[in-house]
């Protein structure tokens, strides 16, 4: 990352993640659907938070605007600086590609390619060459216990070794934000703690992470919980 | 994502779908081939064309008497005689730009005899410029040169298949046949000459296969001729070397026009033929059958077209999480769009090429089959998978759009 994007703006150098009356509208036909309504949050770098919430709450809506998959329909958001608004589909993808990796339910891996190959793909959006990248995506596959799977497909693996892939293509870019959607909920209850000792791992070594779970198991692993419900933030602990 | 790289991928994405793959291709495949072996067929006819044009030569203008009923004809010779030495002259003299001038006079003889053996052929009475003109070349012996043509000498020279017919393995210099009641002695035999077409866009070339040259005068003196006939059958008229053959043989032929038209009194007993006017038709022609063989080929490429677009949007449906995926972990808009250009492109220079093996296998068995000379031009290659490509490429647009403009949650989620 260059450090002009970085950059802070305005007078406030301030926290990581800066939510400020956040509010996200769709319009369904002709009525309009608030998912979320009125978000502040703020994260520090280094917290590991779990986002909860029934489903229609609007915490995978959070989760996609806090990812810059989606923008707010009002509200201020500062991604390290970023002020996400205001960035073009361009940038928006330059942020995600640097800044941010997504872990998800469905781990949602290519079929035709191998573990490697997988793990390889948000580097080839940033620009790594060829060989630099295959061993970055090594030693991604190397920290999620995965060293020597690296050439077998998804078909070949099973779901927390898929996981585990995913995870690693998360953080093999080094973003500074790691986002977790429902990431053990494909997952048996052993493999879902194996996957979590990994997200948990990954936070001690000073990743930010956002986990967004309705199991209260995996939301124990966060320091801190945010209780979500009709687009708001009704409770934090 | 450099271009190469997505090409490579893209390969791969096409290796995982084979049937599929080549069904995409397969529109394309034929376009290119059927391109490419019209083409070849065209270019082979028009290489054929040129040659024969070239036979009867760019430089020349040739006259050749014209036939009638005899009704028409008696009416005809009250006027004028026919093509004639006379006719000869005055184009030497009268016409600017003329090197030479060649009369020809045809016979067809009721017998030919050398010893016992019969032979059949056409009698033509020549000037020694004529082996020149008409570019023939000797096996043995000599042409008929000026001394025989000053004393109407009875000698001849014949083609290779007289040759054959008359003298087998026998020596032919020096012997004797008989055409019609006149002897006349063998003092060159021709060589054989390859392509022997012998009408081209109803202009007669003869073939020197079977022919008998002797001197002109010989002909005219010493053959019987029919009263109303025309006493000489063709005028060849050979121009100088100018800069614009085109427009000399074009200003000669309407200073012989006019000069005979006074000359016969105003008959049209004689017809002009310009080869560089055949070249010129022929050209016109060759570009005809271009344009309905490329409107035909547009065609199949379009349903071509159509086909890669239709593999691409299923292709693009199929893979939306794949595209929500990469949106997600960086891809721009652009990115998505390359990669399903690229897949699209080598869709089509896949199907390009297999097309092009393909037409350069049709056009090989139509040679060989039909016995038709065909030509693969390099232009002819490069046309049809440039356009193949282009086809691709642009019909590969529309799904790459929509790739590209999917909704990167929408695509993550799409089931």
């Amino acid at each position: 990352m260059s450090s002009s994007s970085v950059a802070p703006v305005g007078k406030r150098v301030s926290s990581m993640i800066e939510l400020e009356n956040i509010h996200r509208v769709f319009s369904v036909g002709s009525s309009e659907v608030r998912a979320l309504d009125g978000i502040d949050l703020s994260l520090e770098a280094g917290e590991y938070v779990a986002v909860m919430g029934s489903s229609g709450s609007g915490k995978s809506t959070l989760m996609n605007i806090l990812g810059c998959l989606d923008t707010p329909t009002e509200g201020r958001y500062h991604l390290l600086g970023h002020d996400v608004p205001q960035l073009d589909d361009d940038s928006l993808a330059r942020v995600r590609n640097r800044e941010v990796g997504f872990i998800f339910q469905s781990f949602n891996l290519l079929p035709r390619l191998s573990a490697l190959k997988n793990v390889e793909l948000p580097l080839i959006y940033a620009g790594v060459k060829p060989p630099e990248r295959a061993d970055r995506a090594r030693d991604a596959l190397q920290r999620v216990g995965l060293g020597d799977r690296v050439e077998h497909r998804p078909n070949q693996l099973s779901g927390g070794e898929r996981q585990r892939v995913a995870i690693a293509r998360a953080l093999v870019g080094g973003p500074s934000l790691l986002l977790a959607d429902e990431p053990t909920g494909n997952l048996d209850s052993r493999t879902s703690r194996e996957v979590m000792e990994i997200v948990d791992q990954l936070s001690a070594s000073g990743a930010t992470v956002v986990v967004v779970t309705h199991e209260t198991e995996v939301a124990e692993h966060a320091q801190r919980r945010v209780l979500m419900s009709d687009g708001r933030i009704v409770d934090e602990s | 994502m450099s271009y190469l790289e997505a090409f490579m991928a893209s390969l791969g994405n096409l290796a995982a779908h084979k049937l599929r793959s080549l069904l995409a291709m397969l529109g394309v495949v034929f376009g290119v081939g059927a391109v490419i072996s019209m083409l070849s067929i065209g270019a082979g006819a028009e290489l054929q064309a040129m040659g024969t044009i070239e036979r009867l030569g760019l430089r020349n203008v040739i006259v050749r008497s014209r036939s009638f009923d005899n009704d028409r004809l008696l009416e005809i010779r009250e006027h004028s005689i026919g093509l004639s030495m006379r006719d000869c002259e005055a184009i030497r003299e009268a016409v600017p730009g003329v090197e030479s001038v060649a009369p020809k006079v045809e016979i067809a003889p009721y017998a030919i005899l050398a010893g016992s053996a019969r032979g059949e052929g056409t009698v033509y009475g020549v000037v020694p410029e004529h082996q020149e003109l008409a570019d023939l070349e000797l096996e043995e012996g000599r042409f008929v040169d000026a001394l025989d043509e000053k004393e109407h000498a009875q000698v001849c020279v014949i083609g290779p298949g007289l040759r054959r017919e008359l003298f087998q393995y026998k020596p032919a210099l020096g012997a004797a046949l008989k055409v019609n009641d006149v002897w006349l002695t063998v003092i060159g035999v021709l060589a054989a000459r390859g392509g022997e077409g012998d009408t081209f866009q109803g202009v007669s070339l003869g073939s020197s296969s079977r022919a008998i040259y002797v001197p002109v005068t010989t002909a005219l003196r010493r053959f019987d001729h029919s009263p109303l006939g025309s006493p000489l059958s063709e005028i060849i008229v050979h121009l100088e070397d100018s800069e614009d053959d085109a427009t000399a043989s074009r200003t000669a032929a309407r200073s012989i026009e006019a000069l005979l038209s006074v000359l016969h009194g105003g008959m049209e007993d004689y017809v002009l033929v310009v080869p560089e006017g055949l070249l010129e038709q022929s050209r016109r022609t060759q570009r005809i059958f271009n344009i309905v063989m490329g409107c035909i080929a547009g065609i199949s490429l379009l349903v071509g077209g159509i086909g890669i677009m239709n593999i691409m949007l299923a292709s693009v449906l199929e893979r939306t999480r794949e595209i929500g995926l990469r949106r997600a972990v960086g891809a721009r808009r652009r990115d998505i769009l390359v990669q399903f250009l690229v897949e699209s492109f080598a869709i089509s220079a896949f199907g390009g090429l297999i097309g092009v093996l393909m037409g350069l296998g049709i056009s090989r068995a139509v040679g060989a089959v039909a016995d038709w000379p065909t030509v693969v031009t390099p232009l002819s290659v490069f046309l049809a998978t440039g356009v193949a490509v282009v086809v691709g490429v642009s019909s590969g647009f529309y799904p790459a759009r929509r790739a590209a403009d999917l909704d990167p949650i929408q695509a993550l989620h799409y089931e």
